[in-house]
């Protein structure tokens, strides 16, 4: 370390010394790789075990058999249970998963932000205001209008955000403080509808609110998939952009990224995707903040496996609190939202604090 | 490599920022730009960048307006080094060094990728580093992360925002020596700013003075970094302390 920098004329001795010295580097960079790429698919596994789980647990407890009957199409009662219910309730959980665990993600990288997250820019509250909107104008009647209005409002704060980044010398920071402002102005108008709704109707946005799979039918799956799904490939493509972006605008352009473009396009498919996740099974709003971040300590910062790692990781916390909130005060169902919470936060914080010790030991 | 400045300006909301820059960078040449606070140092390195229009005149790098470059080529043509500042999520080293093959990768690194960014870190030695976040190591290291990635992007120039600020003493040098290092004799076109104006006159093959709204004088630092230049632009007396065949400045105080 303390050998001068500028050695005048390296020497063919001191080339030698060089080329022994950056193997250990390189190697325990092919190390590291190996090492996401294990996490990412021990991810994968967690996740199929998961879905397994999700599928065989009934009320009368884990059935494996009578799972494998109703897949089968073996049996009426096994039949309806697994197909209608049981599948299209974990697909719907799959689809909100990823696509909160990506669009958490990607808010993260575009505002530079570690608290950052659907929630961050207002577009979860605007979809929630857009829901309650439409759960007190058309109580009941018209089962479309409710994901129609919680998409048309995600979309109209995606588009304030993006009005935002056109203006000249907007830093992320602003952007950041517009989107809180927003979040609390679309949570004051859903609370207006909630004081002003007859008790009917309110039932109905409280229970929405608190994000539930239960409703799932693969009409609507249909649809999540169409928003969630398009931004996969894209997200995937711009990873090593993303990486650049975090250290600044400025080294970004010096690296050939466009920051400004790139924090634009992020935003509008941050928002397509987080409208999806939410215009059915309501807000479930934590998985975007955390999964990325429990990523961002098993595979690194690296976006290539950080995105698909929190994408599973959105998947896990979904799927498992989904199941927990059935399993616990089985027959009574605990909707996700409030359960994602409960599983997610005591396993983010452990997570906090080894990361705290082991920054202490370095 | 070439890369020439001719009647460069620049005004913001009406105000004139920079006027009349004209200079001239060639292979295995260092150029300081040096002046007092808000002259415009950075923003003549973000319009090398090309992170802002020209408001008149003309950057040409090999013959060719810098308008004309796209993103890609401009950054396997000149390299940046921002002063500090780590991400606010956590990065290691490496990762930090390998974005510098960014320019050049096409969707994941490849052997040859981590390969330069291993050796690179070696030669400024921070083979040891490599592994420890961004936040985790001090201000003279991340200076030197911050080269190394300058250096794996492989490009023919070199531009710098006050590479030796906030370093100590040795670091101060160690970085300048480098720079100098890498022009001699690897032929880099290196443009740095520097607020140090010592070592600018120690390091520079030619300064460029700016005063605000105006540039004082460019050429060879013994021409241009003079104490009668020093007392115009920064409005300080300077003592001229000379031995052992070098001259440095003193500053004495505010001039009236």
């Amino acid at each position: 370390m303390n050998m001068p920098l500028a050695t005048p004329g390296t020497g063919r001795a001191r080339s030698l010394a060089l080329a022994e010295a950056w193997r250990p580097v390189l190697e325990e960079q092919h190390r590291n790789a190996r090492r996401g790429r294990l996490y990412l698919a021990g991810l994968g596994l967690l996740a199929v075990i998961g879905l397994l789980a999700g599928l065989g647990w009934g009320p009368d407890g884990f059935d494996p058999a009578f799972v494998v009957r109703g897949l089968l199409g073996d049996g009426m009662t096994a039949s309806a249970m697994i197909r209608a219910m049981r599948l299209p309730r974990l697909t719907m959980g799959v689809l909100t998963g990823l696509g909160l665990g990506l669009s958490g993600c990607l808010a993260q990288a575009v505002l530079k932000n570690p608290l950052a997250s659907p929630f961050t820019l207002g577009v979860s509250s605007g979809g929630g205001f857009g829901a309650a909107l439409a759960m007190m104008l058309w109580p009941a009647s018209h089962p479309a209008a409710v994901p129609i209005l919680a998409i048309t409002f995600a979309m109209l704060t995606a588009g304030f955000a993006l009005g935002m980044t056109r203006l000249r010398g907007a830093a992320t920071e602003t952007l950041v403080l517009a989107g809180v402002a927003v979040m609390f102005l679309f949570s004051a108008m859903t609370s207006f509808i909630q004081y002003m709704a007859p008790q009917m109707d309110l039932s109905r946005i409280v229970f929405w609110s608190f994000g539930s799979l239960a409703k799932a039918d693969w009409g609507e799956i249909g649809v999540a998939a169409l928003l969630i799904l398009p931004g996969v490939p894209w997200l995937l493509l711009r990873a090593p952009d993303l990486d650049c972006i975090m250290c600044g605008d400025e080294t970004a352009a010096s690296l050939g990224v466009n920051a400004d473009r790139l924090r634009r396009t992020g935003i509008a498919v941050m928002s397509v995707m987080t409208a999806g996740a939410i215009c059915f099974c309501g807000v479930i709003g934590f998985i975007g903040l955390i999964a990325p971040h429990m990523a961002r300590l098993a595979v690194g910062g690296r976006h290539r496996l950080l995105l698909p790692a929190s994408g599973l990781l959105g998947v896990i916390l979904v799927i498992l609190a989904d199941l927990v909130g059935r399993a616990i005060f089985a027959p009574l169902i605990l909707p996700v939202g409030i359960m994602t919470a409960f599983c997610g936060v005591p396993f983010f914080f452990w997570l906090l604090v080894r990361r705290c010790r082991r920054r202490l030991c370095d | 490599m070439r890369l020439i400045a001719e009647g460069v300006s620049f005004s913001r909301e009406g105000r004139v920022i920079l006027r009349d820059v004209g200079f001239r960078l060639t292979s295995g040449r260092m150029l300081v730009v040096a002046g007092p606070n808000g002259v415009g140092k950075t923003t003549l390195i973000r319009l090398l960048l090309g992170l802002l229009p020209l408001s008149s005149g003309t950057i040409r790098l090999e013959g060719r307006s810098l308008s004309a470059f796209n993103r890609k080529e401009l950054a396997r043509a000149i390299a940046y080094v921002p002063q500090g500042g780590s991400p606010s999520f956590p990065m290691t080293v490496f990762e930090a060094v390998l974005l510098g093959r960014r320019p050049h990768l096409s969707w994941r690194p490849g052997p040859v990728d981590l390969e330069r960014c291993a050796m690179t870190l070696c030669r400024l030695g921070l083979e040891d580093l490599a592994e420890r976040d961004l936040s985790a190591i001090s201000g003279g290291q991340l200076q030197k992360v911050l080269m190394a990635r300058a250096l794996v992007q492989e490009t023919a120039c070199l531009v710098l925002d006050e590479p030796t600020a906030s370093l100590d003493l040795r670091h101060q040098l160690e970085v300048l020596e480098l720079l100098r290092q890498l022009a001699r004799d690897e032929g880099k076109a290196v443009l740095a700013s520097l607020h140090d104006i010592n070592l600018a006159r120690r390091f520079a093959d030619e300064v460029l003075l700016l005063a605000p709204g105006r540039v004082h004088g460019y050429g060879p630092p013994e021409t241009v970094l003079t104490a009668d230049a020093l007392r115009h632009v920064y409005g300080v007396d300077v003592r001229c302390l000379q031995g052992d065949g070098m001259t440095g400045f003193y500053p004495v105080g505010p001039s009236q």
